[in-house]
């Protein structure tokens, strides 16, 4: 109790030490607890937007490619080999009144898709209200929360749109579920009468898929022997499952990189916890010379850290929970853009998040000022105040560092090069154990190079410049670890913003590589990844007899289910797709490529060439409605439209071997002389008096529309940094300050001695400056190495693509100009501190 | 005494502090003094006396609580902060008890830390400091840090440095204080003789009964009164 006792005090008489510290833990605990608890929450939403309304199904039929023909369902009903069965027709739609959540539209067969979902409630009255209410076409129940939100009722009309269409739906029933998740599930359907569904969704006659529930495997052979050609069935989950797996290599990207926040913010509390001990030395060998046991300082050191951990950690968790509010909404709109629709906003607070940031902040905490307390028993009553002896050790155990930082290079050199250490984490692991063997190596070379500067800022900017210099090198034990925590921070930002700029470089690129016409249409799609809408070919046969069109192509996305999960085929028209592609290996000469496409050879994006482990050259097959087709992959082009992937094969091959599929979007070239604008302008003019709202862009938007998009999606990443800067430049702040407090009777004399104010900022701020210009110089090599693993291994690992390399000097001003800015900002409390000192106060200590 | 020339005046000089329980316990009170160009002043007293109080009140490191210090004819109570850093940094050169060399500065480095602070930085400035080191016979241990010498190296190089700027006053505070017998008288030696060749004035302040040895005259503060043996 009394060593809880000396702790507290401590920390009491350290207010504003203590402060930087607890702020230092709670930002690194709140950046870890709101990426979880987003991811987390994100997890939940897709789940509950694919899996929750399986219900009681436990498998699911679907069609390789298109979809069902209902006779099919008719069929396997009438052979009684599905006894459960419920068959779905489902599309994503919007409200034109508010355009910022999709919405599932079910369309179902009441009569028996009650035994399949539990959304009807337990209320078994609910059925025949639920069958009478479907009597008419275009009607529609929904959840009581919905029409709230939307301030429906009963019998009212609601608006859809679908594809560009818009359609009237009748609220003709309100339903809500006991349960929760189910409820929220509710909260983003619109439920339907199968026939109504199939006409909004263009699919008459088509199923989307057959929910069944089996439960002996015999019953899941026999069904599946019995399924035609063309249909798979699949476990209800596995949509589940796919949609997971995509978004988790973005998740652990998210979650590293918040990581690196708590990282800094460890930095932070080792660098304080250990100058608090080199302070207190004194007074601890006065404990030690009282009687108190080396055991007792260990706990005392460990005592001040854990009230540190708990201060910190419980206000990080609750930062955690308000900024996981705010990042939720952008890691869902990333996964919308990117991904999967999710019909979930909101989910409640998953609580194991909070848990892990509670361990993670206490335990790491605590773990960290282990070797400072450490350091605390070694401390005699006869060495406590020989504080060269402290430095000259320090300048020992430096030494020894060089060879730490050895073994840690060549251990991230195994993760990332030996094929057995190939999931992510490996990498991100590696790519910590650089960071940390650079800054080992930059506290060796502090040692060595700051007296040799020291002389030279001497001779050329005087004694007191001079000074500053040697001041760093005297207390290395303390400036090391200021000056690698900013240079980690600084390190991994610059690592990451070279990334992020050849990727969007990148990008840029490949968009005017592969966006050469002049004109694009396409269906409005909120969610810019999945665009197999169709154009309906009427008002697409109008706009082509647009006179001012040369020429034209079109592009018809679908998607065919296999054991690797959806592909997604482009089918294109494009004869010379080969010259608007860059290619990584191909088979043939660009010109022969068409021609190899007419009979069966197709082009392979990058993404899922990896994600299939095909190659140019290798041969797989595709089932379609009349059996297996093989198709010989001629090439594989760079591509960064998904991270899952395309196939490109031509419209000729394709409806040889599958059902046409309808056209998505059409590239336009406009006759020489034809002003683009005014030819945008008039298709847009003859849009407005057509069925269907198509969008119409000319080259220049759209590639500013798909870049736009790019940047939203690292606008998560750009908040991180920005919070672990603010860390590492808490962390300068708090070293900065402790380093000036231990000197403060130096200043003292000094200011005794004739130094005026204006000399000791210039004294000071030399120091500081000096600490984030070689933070700044440590950080160019290491954010240059992390930018590389960034762009080599971890982005292909994650995402499957190569992304081209692109450095400018510009980011190494840039880095520069952040460490010696922050700092500088860091100096600036420190300094007003010290010129409110009084020399006479420092002086008379003595 | 009255034709000479006053360098250092105290009018109703007091100095009062509030101590642990919030009280106020004078210190200095009501001080009227004179001190004289060329003089050799000694301060002694019991510890807490006020001794140490005095010299910073003379250097404007402290502030008085009534009355005026006139330093070379200039009232230093009146001073701003720069005014008394410009004071402090061209015509006081100071020693303290516990040396208070700069541990990141060498010998040389630290005797050449006031030339650098007054802008004095000619070859002939330069000289004078290599001068004054050899003087206080630390020439050859130039190059050393301050942790490397003994106590009494220490204050030979404080004292190189007091004067190497060529200040008008030294503001000698227990130079002695920290050091042996033998170690003392050599180094009091040693500071009166470059004083008075230099022509500085010089107030020290000490708890030593020698006082009487090395100054023109001694005070001695007691119960916050300046008095005269």
């Amino acid at each position: 109790m009394k060593l809880l006792r000396f702790s507290l005090r401590y920390l009491a008489r350290n207010c504003w030490q203590t402060i930087l510290l607890v702020t230092g833990i709670m930002l690194g605990v709140a950046v870890v607890v709101a990426i979880d608890f987003s991811n987390a929450s994100a997890k939940i939403a897709l789940d509950l937007s694919t899996q929750s309304l399986v219900g009681k199904s436990t498998h699911q039929i679907i069609a390789a490619n298109g979809g069902i023909e209902e006779t099919v369902f008719v069929n396997l009903k009438n052979t009684r080999r599905l006894e459960y069965a419920s068959p779905v027709v489902e599309g994503y739609i919007t409200l034109p009144a508010s355009q910022d959540q999709a919405l599932l539209l079910l369309g179902i067969d009441p009569l028996l898709d009650y035994q399949i979902r539990d959304i009807y409630g337990q209320d078994t009255a609910v059925l025949p209200q639920l069958i009478n209410s479907f009597a008419q076409p275009f009607q529609a129940i929904l959840s009581k929360d919905l029409a709230s939100r939307y301030d429906l009722s009963l019998g009212q009309m609601l608006t859809i749109e679908f594809e560009g269409k818009q359609f009237n739906l009748e609220i003709v029933g309100l339903v809500t579920s006991q349960d929760p998740l189910a409820q929220q599930s509710l909260n983003g359907l619109i439920i339907m009468d199968i026939s109504s569904a199939q006409e909004i969704f263009n699919r008459q006659g088509l199923l989307d898929r057959i929910d069944v529930r089996l439960t002996e495997d015999l019953e899941i052979a026999k069904l599946t022997d019995s399924l035609p050609k063309g249909t798979l069935l699949i476990p209800s989950n596995q949509q589940s499952v796919q949609v997971n797996q995509m978004v988790s290599a973005f998740q652990l990207n998210l979650t590293a990189l918040s990581l690196l926040a708590l990282v800094v913010g460890m930095f932070l509390i080792y660098n304080t916890m250990t100058f608090s001990v080199v302070q207190r030395r004194e007074l601890i060998g006065y404990y030690r010379s009282f009687g108190f046991y080396r055991r007792e300082i260990f706990l005392m050191i460990v005592f001040e850290a854990l009230i540190i951990a708990i201060l910190g950690t419980a206000g990080g968790l609750a930062l955690g929970i308000l900024l996981g509010r705010q990042t939720i909404g952008l890691i869902l709109q990333t996964i919308n853009d990117l991904y999967f629709v999710t019909t979930v906003k909101e989910v409640g607070l998953p609580i194991i998040s909070l848990v892990k940031g509670l361990i993670l902040g206490i335990v790491a905490t605590v773990a960290v000022s282990l070797p400072p307390a450490w350091e605390a028993t070694r401390v005699t009553p006869r060495n406590a105040i020989i504080r060269s002896g402290l430095e000259q050790k320090t300048n020992t155990s430096i030494n020894r560092l060089v060879i730490l930082a050895i073994i840690l290079l060549i251990a991230a050199v195994i993760l990332l090069a030996a094929p057995i250490f190939s999931n992510l984490w490996w990498a991100f692991t590696a790519t910590f154990l650089i960071v940390v063997a650079f800054s080992l190596f930059s506290s060796v070379l502090l040692k060595f190079i700051l007296p040799v500067i020291a002389q030279v800022v001497k001779r050329f900017f005087g004694l007191i410049a001079g000074m500053a210099v040697r001041e760093l090198h005297r207390s290395l034990s303390r400036t090391a670890i200021a000056i690698s925590s900013l240079m980690v921070a600084i390190s991994v930002t610059m690592g990451m913003t070279i990334m992020i700029e050849s990727f969007r470089n990148t990008v840029d690129i490949w968009l005017k590589e592969t966006l050469v016409g002049n004109i694009y249409i396409s269906v409005p799609n909120q969610f810019s990844n999945q665009s197999n809408a169709v154009i309906d070919p009427a008002v697409a046969a109008q706009i082509l007899e647009y006179p001012a069109i040369a020429s034209w192509n079109s592009l018809a996305t679908t998607y065919q289910n296999t054991p690797a999960g959806d592909i997604q085929i482009n089918v294109i028209t494009n004869e010379k797709i080969a010259n608007e592609r860059l290619f990584i290996t191909s088979t043939m000469e660009e010109g022969n490529i068409w021609a190899a496409m007419q009979n069966g050879a197709v082009l392979l994006s990058e993404p899922l060439a990896n994600r299939l482990d095909l190659t140019a050259g290798d041969v797989f097959e595709l089932n379609s409605n009349s059996g297996p087709v093989s198709l010989s992959v001629a090439g594989i082009f760079y591509d960064y439209a998904s991270n899952q992937g395309h196939l490109l094969i031509a419209k000729d091959f394709y409806e040889r071997h599958w059902v046409p599929a309808g056209i998505t979007a059409l590239s336009l070239d406009v006759r020489q002389g034809v002003d683009v604008g005014g030819a945008v302008n008039d298709l847009i003019l003859l849009n407005q008096n057509q069925l269907q709202r198509l969008v119409i862009r000319d080259n220049k938007t759209l590639q500013s529309d798909a870049l736009s998009v790019f940047d939203r999606t690292f606008r998560i990443t750009d908040a991180l940094r920005f919070i672990a800067t603010i860390i590492s430049i808490i962390g300068i702040v708090s070293a900065v300050l402790l380093i000036l407090y231990d000197r403060k009777r130096e200043f003292g004399i000094l200011k005794a001695l004739g130094l005026s104010a204006s000399e000791m900022w210039r004294l000071i701020l030399t120091e500081t400056g000096l600490m984030g210009l070689f933070a700044g110089i440590f950080a160019i090599p290491t954010g240059y190495v992390v930018s590389l693993i960034l762009v080599y291994i971890i982005n292909l690992r994650s995402f499957g693509w190569t992304i081209q390399f692109q450095f400018d000097w510009i980011y190494i001003l840039q880095t520069l100009l952040i460490a010696w800015v922050a700092s500088l900002v860091a100096g600036i409390f420190p300094i007003l501190t010290i010129n409110k000192m009084q020399i006479i106060e420092v002086i008379r200590n003595e | 005494m009255s034709n000479e020339k006053i360098f250092l005046e105290f009018k109703s000089l007091s100095k009062s502090y509030l101590d642990g329980a919030r009280q106020k316990r004078v210190v200095l009170d009501n001080i009227d003094e004179r001190f004289f160009e060329g003089e050799i002043i000694g301060i002694v007293g019991k510890s807490g006396s006020g001794k140490s109080t005095l010299l910073n009140l003379i250097s404007g490191i402290d502030q008085v609580t009534s009355g005026d210090i006139e330093l070379y004819g200039k009232n230093t109570t009146g001073m701003d902060e720069r005014q008394l850093t410009t004071l402090r940094r061209n015509q006081i050169g100071f020693i303290f008890q516990f040396f208070n060399l700069l541990p990141t500065l060498t010998v040389w480095e630290n005797v050449c830390l006031p030339l650098e602070l007054k802008n004095m930085l000619t070859p002939q400035d330069y000289q004078r400091a290599e001068s004054f080191l050899s003087e206080v016979g630390m020439v050859d241990r130039k190059n050393e840090f301050p942790d490397k010498l003994s106590g009494g190296e220490q204050q030979r190089v404080a004292i190189a440095r007091a004067l190497v700027h060529n200040p008008s006053l030294i503001l000698a505070d227990e130079p002695t204080g920290n050091l042996d017998e033998q170690n003392a008288g050599i180094i009091m030696q040693l500071l009166i003789r470059l004083t008075k060749e230099n022509g500085n004035n010089m107030i020290f302040v000490t708890h030593s009964k020698d006082a009487s040895m090395y100054a023109d005259r001694v005070f001695t503060i007691m119960n916050g009164k300046l008095v005269q043996q």
